[in-house]
């Protein structure tokens, strides 16, 4: 009895002895053998980061959402995959044949019935318990603002990829990090929570905070519906940027696109004109000819020239004023927007200087904004100009320009002749509250003296003053500096007068500058000047933006600078 | 006489040894001890497991009310809601705005408000 007993407990030892040894020391082949088909190795979800605007308005963000799978072999009959396709097409509205046709695939274990479906639609799928029908996790980028500001945001696919705007220039923050979990299942593909091994964190992307004011957006965009709608303009976009810093509050082109639905976009209608569509600028240019020939002293501002009554032969070719005059100064050749005398302006710098100063402005090259796809615009060196460009490049023409590079240098002159690099991404944040990148702003030069962009200030106030061509400009309560632009478009190998581009680049207040508003509105119909296309909805916006961003009247600006007690206009 | 009883004839050896059995009994302690931690790393497991699927829950809630609450109060949203209830709002004139007046110690609105700052650094690449 005894020896059976000890008999029966060496065994129960010996047992357990094995169990200790291939527990304590495991041999490698069996731990292959026994873990091959239980090892899981999963990529942990990532959430993209958010594009928020400068008050923290969210303009982007990912949604987590489900993906709707089944697995034929799973549903057993004909009657069940009939009772299953009914279901899935009611709550996903799909048509139950096309869902049929999926479950009729026995040798398929893998079918996706429809991806990115809202979370509630899934958990009430769940409910139902269907067989063979099973959920991934997905996600899919989300903008609560539709349209607003898609050129600046841009969009991402499905991959998570930005394709365009700050989504496109900041993907490699925004995207994050997926985290890595490897562990074990048991034979029913559930996990064993305690047989966790390599654990990598996700690291959800960063935000991106931009310099844009959604409100101000908003204003602008709604003005510029307007406009295309009662000008019946192919398209019309327009820029607002602050004068001292070079941040962009607004940057918008008519037609827009809704990035929540990419995919249907038309190409045409993603392209953000701002930045990206070069045009000769018209009269808008001058403001760099008379700069330059100031700053160089060539001319002064009451220096008179005879604008030939609006019709001038220069190297066989004749150049006309829209508004014909006689002998104006320099200041009236602003005001009244006259193409002979500016390219008599230019004609006292020379070819040389007038392009050193055109570059000193930027155009010609890039400006290095934020955004992917910026145009550098077209500027020929001075060594292959004809002998008629002297007398065109001064008023627009044989130079092609972006919104961006026009209203930049004119807030150069704003900035009492500082030239700010634009930027529109004010700071990108991870989730841990570190900013890894600060857009500050960058004085990329100064192509003209203080003195000279204080006089070229007032000579573009007087713009907008009565006589001037930009009447329209005018905001009340507030002093408008500015210029207007109409340029013939060419089209068809020949400037062609019935297509025309009509723009009106302002500042206000003139008495200390803020903001700087550009207007293009390209193929105006009927009226096509900038005077009384653009200028007009420069006006319409500047009112409501000097409101919005509660810029002082200049009455209020001109009481403070007088010493006034008072303040109220 | 009394007789001596004679404790070795009647002593009786045990047939397993206490020390075996000592052996035994930590055996079997350290058995329990594996199987409730066993249990306790099982039950804490799927706690952290209910846990995350809690945290993605929430995390999902948040981020589908933010993009409902965005939506909400766009502006485009705002006007609309406004004309349903026929309520027409605009911008104040410069007339309407009440301004309090300044005392002479205080800085004048040109002073006041932010001046021909220059904030830039000449050259250099801060924006990359």
């Amino acid at each position: 009895m005894v020896l059976a007993l000890i008999v029966v407990l060496a065994l129960w030892m010996l047992l357990a002895a094995r169990l200790v040894y291939l527990h304590a020391f495991p041999s490698p082949k069996l731990v292959a053998d026994s873990q091959g088909g239980h090892i899981i190795k999963r990529e942990l979800p990532v959430s993209r980061g958010r594009i928020l605007d400068v008050h923290g308005s969210i303009l982007a963000l990912d949604l987590p959402m489900k993906n709707v799978i089944v697995d034929p072999t799973l549903t057993t009959n004909d009657q069940q995959k009939y009772a299953v396709s009914m279901q899935l097409a009611q709550t996903l509205n799909l048509d139950p044949a096309q869902i049929l046709w999926r479950l009729e695939r026995p040798h398929s274990r893998y079918q996706v019935i429809q991806k990115f479906v809202s979370v509630e639609t899934s958990t009430n799928l769940a409910g139902m318990k269907l067989p063979g029908v099973f959920f991934e996790d997905s996600s899919t980028r989300r903008y609560p603002h539709g349209a607003l500001a898609c050129h600046i945001i841009g969009s991402a696919n499905l991959q998570g990829v930005g394709g365009a705007g700050v989504e496109q220039r900041l993907n490699s923050m925004l995207k994050g990090r997926p985290g890595l979990r490897i562990g074990e299942q048991d034979g029913k593909h559930r996990e064993l929570y305690n047989r966790r091994g390599t654990e990598i964190e996700p690291q959800d992307g960063a935000d991106v905070h931009l310099t844009l004011d959604l409100n101000v957006q908003y204003l602008v965009e709604q003005a510029l519906d307007e406009a295309m709608r009662v000008r019946q303009a192919r398209r019309v976009w327009c820029l607002v940027e602050r004068v001292h810093t070079g941040e962009i509050l607004a940057m918008a082109s008519l037609p827009t696109f809704d990035p929540n639905a990419y995919r249907t976009a038309d190409t045409n209608a993603m392209k953000n004109l701002v930045i990206s569509h070069t045009y000769e600028p018209g009269s808008t240019f001058k403001l760099a000819t008379v700069a330059a020939a100031l700053n160089e002293g060539t001319v002064t501002q009451d220096q008179i020239f005879d604008c030939e009554n609006g019709k001038w032969f220069f190297h066989g070719k004749i150049l006309h004023d829209y508004h014909p005059a006689g002998r104006l100064s320099v200041a009236d050749i602003i005001k009244k927007s006259s193409n002979i005398g500016a390219a008599k302006i230019a004609l006292t710098l020379g070819e040389e200087r007038l392009e050193n100063y055109i570059r000193a402005f930027g155009f010609g090259h890039r400006t290095g904004f934020d955004l992917p796809g910026e145009e550098g615009g077209i500027l020929a060196p001075h060594a292959r100009w004809s002998d008629l460009s002297i007398s065109r490049i001064p008023m627009g023409h044989e130079v092609a320009v972006t919104a961006l590079q026009l209203l930049n240098a004119l807030c150069c002159i704003a900035n009492d002749g500082h030239l700010m690099r634009p930027f529109v991404i004010s700071h990108v944040e991870d989730v841990k509250g570190r900013t890894l990148r600060r857009g500050v702003p960058v004085e990329v030069g100064q192509p003209i003296r203080e003195d000279t962009a204080r006089l070229m200030q007032k000579l573009l106030v007087r713009a907008t003053e009565p006589g001037g061509t930009a009447t329209k400009a005018r905001v009340p309560g507030y002093t408008v500096g500015g210029k207007t632009g109409t340029a013939v478009k060419f089209v068809n190998g020949t400037y062609d007068a019935r297509y025309n581009v009509a723009s009106f680049a302002g500042f206000l207040p003139a008495e200390r500058p803020e903001i700087g508003i550009m207007v293009v509105v390209d193929e105006p119909q009927p009226l096509h000047t900038g005077g009384l296309i653009a200028a007009p909805v420069f006006s319409q916006i500047a009112s409501n933006v000097v409101r919005c961003l509660q810029i002082p009247s200049s009455a209020t600006l001109l009481a403070g600078a007088a010493g006034s007690t008072g303040g109220v206009p | 006489m009394k007789t001596r009883r004679n404790r070795k004839k009647f002593s009786r050896e045990a047939a397993i040894p206490s020390p075996f059995f000592m052996a035994l009994g930590v055996g079997m302690l350290i058995f329990f001890v594996y199987i409730w931690l066993d249990q306790r790393c099982e039950a804490l497991g799927r706690r952290i497991s209910q846990l995350e699927g809690q945290k993605v829950e929430l995390q999902r809630q948040v981020k589908q009310e933010r993009s409902r609450w965005e939506s909400a109060k766009s502006l485009e949203q705002v006007e609309r809601l406004l004309q349903r209830h026929h309520v027409a709002m605009t911008w104040p004139d410069e007339r309407n705005i009440v301004r309090i007046r300044r005392t002479v110690e205080e800085p004048s609105a040109m002073e006041a408000a932010p001046s021909r700052r220059q904030f830039a650094r000449v050259g250099g690449i801060a924006n990359d």
